[in-house]
């Protein structure tokens, strides 16, 4: 079979590239965990860990951690 | 209105075609191995296809360990979509990213302020055997 009539490229196609070492993306400070992203981070790290916040777990201030806690499945239903 | 995103990969490299600009990710993975902890990989790649945004947007790439919820790496900048219907390709290399120890890490990308997918990963130290 001849392929030579088979090209293909992505010229069209808009490409941005990055890197952290060369100053096309900036480094930034890390950013405050708002409850919207604790909530989230809950819910995905008992799917890793068995449970949604780490033993002694400090939240940041003003987080009602026990409102979080009533809106992710634990503790698992008997 | 925000971009879709069609996915989100992580890999080892990302090799650009001079030519014909296509994309080939080189080992894509799930889990990292890093010879110290605390320390930095080698450098890896955040790659992701974008789709149905117009203008120009902010995104931010955050890697945050699972099991204390800390970010660990943040890093921004600038995205342009010509139009709704063109596909708008991602590379982010990431060479700077020091990880403070094993476990389960995410990386997310946000855009314009709002988070659009999330990609999880674990970090592991390279044993002894698999340094030789």
């Amino acid at each position: 079979m001849n392929h030579n009539n088979c090209t293909s490229d992505s010229l069209d196609s808009p490409l941005f590239e990055f890197s952290d070492t060369d100053g096309t993306a900036e480094v930034l400070p890390p950013q405050p965990l708002t409850a919207a992203n604790l909530l989230r981070l809950m819910r995905e790290r008992i799917k890793y860990y068995g449970a949604p916040l780490p033993d002694g777990y400090v939240p940041p201030p003003g987080i009602d951690i026990a409102e979080l806690l009533k809106q992710v499945p634990w503790p698992p239903a008997a | 209105m925000l971009p879709l995103v069609r996915g989100l990969y992580l890999a080892d490299r990302v090799d650009v075609d001079p030519v014909t600009r296509n994309l080939t990710l080189i080992e894509c993975f799930r889990r990292l191995l890093i010879e110290h902890l605390p320390g930095e990989p080698r450098p890896f790649a955040v790659v992701a296809y974008l789709a149905n945004g117009v203008g120009t947007y902010q995104f931010v790439v955050r890697v945050t360990r699972l099991d204390t919820m800390a970010e660990v790496y943040s890093t921004g900048g600038e995205v342009v979509f010509p139009n709704r219907l063109e596909e708008v390709r991602f590379v982010l290399r990431v060479g700077g990213c020091v990880f403070p120890d094993k476990g389960e890490f995410e990386v997310s990308l946000w855009v314009g302020g709002e988070l659009l997918a999330q990609t999880p990963f674990r970090v592991k130290q390279r044993s002894q055997k698999e340094l030789q």
